[in-house]
Order: C-alpha cells, then structure tokens, then sequence
C-alpha cells in the first residue's frame, strides 16, 4: 500500500499544501513546533479516519477556520482509492472513490498503518492500560469486530456502572440483564486477546533476539480478572455475580477485561519491574516490529510506517536495529526528525524542510 | 447561540428548528431562509400540521402506537391474528415491519428502551401495559424486535424474563445478512452475527 499524494487544508499548522511522496522513504525535517508532527497526524488521520490520539475537533481545525478537508490517493493491490476527508464542528464526512460512507465503522481497516510514537518506549514499563491498548488495536487492526466488541462492551459496562450507582436497594435481578451481555462480549474480547497473544509471543522472541542479540525467551502474559477455562461465559456470570455486593458499594463493576492485566517478561522476568532502560525500549521497539509482521502474516498486506520523532529517543545500537528494520522493510515509510544526523537509512529519499509555515521538498541519495 | 443582525423572528425560529436531532445551527439558517422565503400559505400549512400532531394525534391505549383514534385500525382489525404479540422500540419500527408484509399480528411499542445511563429503567418503559395485555389477551407468542444494540438486547433479555414465566413463547429477530446484498461485500460485523445466529434448514 503507497501513499501517492495529499492536499491538506486547514488542518491543524496548515492552511493549504499539497504533497506528492515517495514510494519508499518520506523524511520530514524541521524544527520542534514547525508542524512535522502535524502532517504525520493528517496522514494517519486519512488512513485510519481518527488522529493518533483522542483530540477534540477545534484541537484539529486550524484555528480561525471552522473545517478541515484531507485529500489522499492511495494505491493498494485491491486498485486505486480517493479518499476524502471533511471535519467540521460537528460533522466527519468520508468519501472514498467519490461515494460518501455513512458507516465508518465499515471502512476502518481498509488501510493498514504502524506508528512508532515517542510514548511507546512507555508500553514496557508504563501502565497496565497502555499495554492492554497496544494489544487491542493490534487486534482491531487484523479484525475490525474486535474494535467493534470493545465498544459494545465499553457501553454495557457503562449502563451497568450507571446501575449500580443508582439505588442501593439494587436486587441482583435489576443487574442481570447487563450483566449477562457484559459476559457474553467480555468473553469475545478475552478469547481474541488470548489468541493474538500466543500468536504474538513467538514473533517478538525472535525479534527481540534480533534487536539485542541476546538470546532471551519473551513472554506476555494476561492475568484476567476472570477464571480462564472452557465456560468462559459462564464464569464471567459467576464473578458478576460473586463481585456483586463489592461493585454495589463501589459503583463500578471489579471484574472484566477492562481491568485484566498485561505484562512482558525477559527471561521469566517481569519486564515492568526488572528490565532496564535498555531492555525495555529494546522490547518496545521488539513489539513494534512485530506488529508489522502480524500484519504482513495475517492479512498479507504491507502497512504504512509513520514514525514520529522516535530517534531522539534512542541510543546507538537500538537506532541501529531500528533502521535495520526499516531498510529490510518492503513498504513506504514516513519519518520525522530534527535533524538528517540522525537517520542512518541508506537510499532514494524524498526530504521535506519545514520551516516556517513553508514546506520545501526535493528527492535526495542518503 | 447569537445570531447578530437578524431580527429576532427569524433568528428564534433558528433556534427552535435548531433543536431537531441530526439539524445543526447551518441547516437549520438554511431552513428558516427558506420557509421566510416561502409564500404566507406554505408556513401557514407547515405551522398548522406542527400543530396537529400535538392535538390531533393520541395514543392507542393498547398497543401505544400514534394513532387518530383508540383502539388504532390495527387492534381494532378483526382480521388480524390475535396469538401473536410483536414487540417494538417505536412507532417508525412498527411501520417498518408493517411494510415486510411478513406480520399480520398484534404490536406493542414501548416508546424507548432500557437504559440506565440515560435514566430509562423498564418502569419507563409500556412494559406494564405490555405484561396486562398478556394476562388479559389470548397471546401465544411474543416477538421482540428491539434493535441490535446493547439497550435493545437488555431489553429484549429483560422482557424474556419477565414473560417466560407467563407460559408464553418469546422469540427474538434474527440480523444478518440483507438480501440481494453479496456476501463478499458485507462486513465482518454483521457477517459474524449471521453466522452465529444461522438456522438449520
Ligand atoms: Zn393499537
């Protein structure tokens, strides 16, 4: 999948640009706040319909503007697409090929992307959310229904939370009801992750070994809330059941995979206790490469690679590794950084200086 | 919002069309140019119908659906079966499925569904009303056609519960795959749960 082009207007530094890129290697310079990091955000924002974060819309529009479009030509074993995006204050219109999707939920997925954000260094040692976030957009990503279930959960366990914070004379059966669809899709959302997990494991063994040369067997493990077994369902009925007296006082439900818990280790080790600096960004970038061969493996498409500023973040044999990656890489790439220093890519490039407000761009040999 | 400029008509029948869902501050400028545009007999119409709704339509006190009069042609229509109970979130619902052609029985509408964030529990609801039609009418089966979405399932498991009991069937409508649709462009979504909930044949 090749990025061809993208009109910007209005997007967030950007008033107006057009640019063409590269089949292969696309690197932003500029300066801190010259809005490298923006045109990466426009960019996952055409492929994936949201920004990298949770922003609110007036965070994305320009300032002083009311709406934003995004153009993009996108070519793909499946043909050629035009996609085109409008913002406004309350509305997201997406076209692709002209025709207006009323369902995004139908699209997410058409486009495969891997970001490489300064935050993911955190995924080792960070918080438990994080962790649980990196697995379930992997899997969103390989299949859509599972986005689909978290959502579905994440408004069960909402009216459930409502529920208990409503009455204290709440009865067992007044829960029942939510308590049983809580079960039947939390259990969906565990089955996937416990799948992808095992699927996962081995690959990052392998790349971790790569990136550090060390021979180290990697493991990730889920440490549910609920019992695994075969009758997942049914006990996740039993633990809402058993944990209902102690959700009522504390008016939210105690058990779920939204409050399963994610770990790595090194050896048997709990990476997010015991691993160093090092370690843990060694692993980190382990998972990132992984995800673009999960990617490859299970869908067998090439994703886009939209890496913001994540060099400054590493030390010599780790940015080594990381621009091993890249270069084995069969696929188009986008990177941002402050200086060309710090890229130890070798081939046809295409470079663009912002500075300014102004985009310069010219093809280069690095 | 204020509407700088415009006379304060225009700008307040801005603001009521305003408060229509899925009608933005935009549209509704636009509407409201356009009906002030519009000869004196079109608003005039326009104003009257608004009216009408809210003094020329009721209830029907059985099946509460909107109706000019109670009990509403459909359960007053002998010719309709009475062993068949369809349950539906609203009215636009029941016109839907009238439209299949595929029910000739009865309908209740609850006027909403079970949703506690929203502060709708089942007391809310016309569940009442459905549970003293069961007692009173010779019903055999319940059909319950709310939406696919988590407040349309919990009402839906919520009702089974409460009519089960009652020695009456309750069925749910199956979703899935719509016809003359080609299964390679349906999504995964909507394909999952039609294979989930197949039938044998
Ligand atoms: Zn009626």
């Amino acid at each position: 999948m090749i990025l061809k082009s993208l009109t910007i207007k209005n997007f967030k530094s950007y008033p107006a640009e057009t640019f063409s890129f590269h089949n292969r290697f696309n690197l932003i310079i500029g300066e801190n706040a010259q809005g490298k990091t923006n045109l990466l955000e426009a960019i996952h924002f055409l492929l994936s319909f949201k920004p990298f974060k949770q922003l609110k819309t007036e965070e994305i529009i320009r300032f002083g503007t009311n709406e934003f479009k995004l153009k993009g030509e996108i070519e793909s074993q499946a043909g050629f697409d035009e996609v085109h995006i409008l913002l406004n204050e309350n509305h997201k219109t997406i076209k692709i090929n002209g025709k207006i999707v009323y369902k995004t939920s139908k699209v997410y997925g058409r486009y495969n992307i891997v970001t490489f954000l300064p935050a993911d260094i955190e995924l080792v040692k960070g918080s438990p959310q994080g962790r649980r976030r990196f697995l379930d957009s992997v899997i969103s990503t390989l299949e859509p229904a599972h986005l689909a279930d978290l959502k579905l959960y994440q408004r069960a366990l909402s009216q459930r939370n409502a529920v208990l914070a409503k009455s204290s004379s709440l009865t067992l059966d007044k829960i029942e009801v939510w308590d049983q669809q809580l079960a039947e899709i939390g259990c969906k959302v565990i089955s996937r992750r416990l799948d992808y997990i095992k699927k996962i494991e081995p690959l990052l063994t392998r790349i971790y070994g790569e990136t550090s040369g060390l021979d180290h067997e990697i493991g990730i493990h889920y440490k549910s809330s609920i019992t695994i077994s075969k009758n997942l369902e049914q006990e996740f009925m039993d633990k809402l059941k058993l944990n209902f007296e102690k959700d009522k006082r504390r008016f939210h439900t105690t058990a779920g995979p939204h409050r399963d818990q994610i770990s790595f280790s090194i050896s048997g080790k709990d990476a997010s206790v015991y691993s160093s600096q090092g370690e843990a960004k060694n692993l980190a970038l382990a998972l990132k490469a992984s995800e673009i061969e999960i990617i490859e493996q299970e869908l067998q498409k090439v994703p886009i690679l939209l890496l913001d500023d994540v060099t400054s973040e590493l030390d010599g044999n780790r940015k080594k590794f990381l621009f091993k990656l890249l270069q084995k890489f069969q696929g188009q790439i986008f990177i941002t950084t402050t200086s060309i220093k710090e890229i130890l890519y070798k081939g046809q490039a295409r470079v663009f200086r912002i500075k300014d407000r102004t985009v310069k761009q010219k093809d280069i040999e690095i | 919002m204020r509407r700088s400029g415009l006379p304060e008509s225009i700008s307040r029948l801005i603001g009521e069309l305003a408060k229509l869902p899925g009608i933005g501050e935009k549209n509704a400028t636009r509407l409201a140019f356009h009906i002030f545009r519009s000869p004196k007999i079109y608003s005039e119409n326009l104003a009257q119908a608004i009216l009408e709704t809210k003094t020329k339509v009721i209830l029907c006190d059985t099946c509460f659906n909107f109706a000019s009069e109670s009990p509403c042609y459909i359960c007053s229509n002998t010719d309709r079966g009475n062993s068949s109970i369809c349950v539906v979130e609203e009215p636009l619902d029941q016109l839907a499925i009238e439209k299949s052609k595929e029910f000739s029985g009865r309908y209740h509408i609850l006027h909403g569904v079970i949703s506690p964030m929203d502060g709708v529990g089942p007391e809310d609801l016309r569940i009442k009303e459905l549970i003293t039609r069961l007692e009173q009418e010779n019903i055999k089966e319940v059909i319950v056609a709310t939406n696919p979405s988590v407040e349309g399932e919990a009402t839906s498991l919520y009702l089974s519960k409460l009519i089960k009991p009652l020695g009456i069937e309750v069925s749910r409508i199956a979703y899935g795959v719509p016809m003359g649709g080609d299964i390679e462009y349906i999504d995964e979504i909507t394909l999952g749960k039609a294979i989930r909930d197949r039938k044998f044949i």
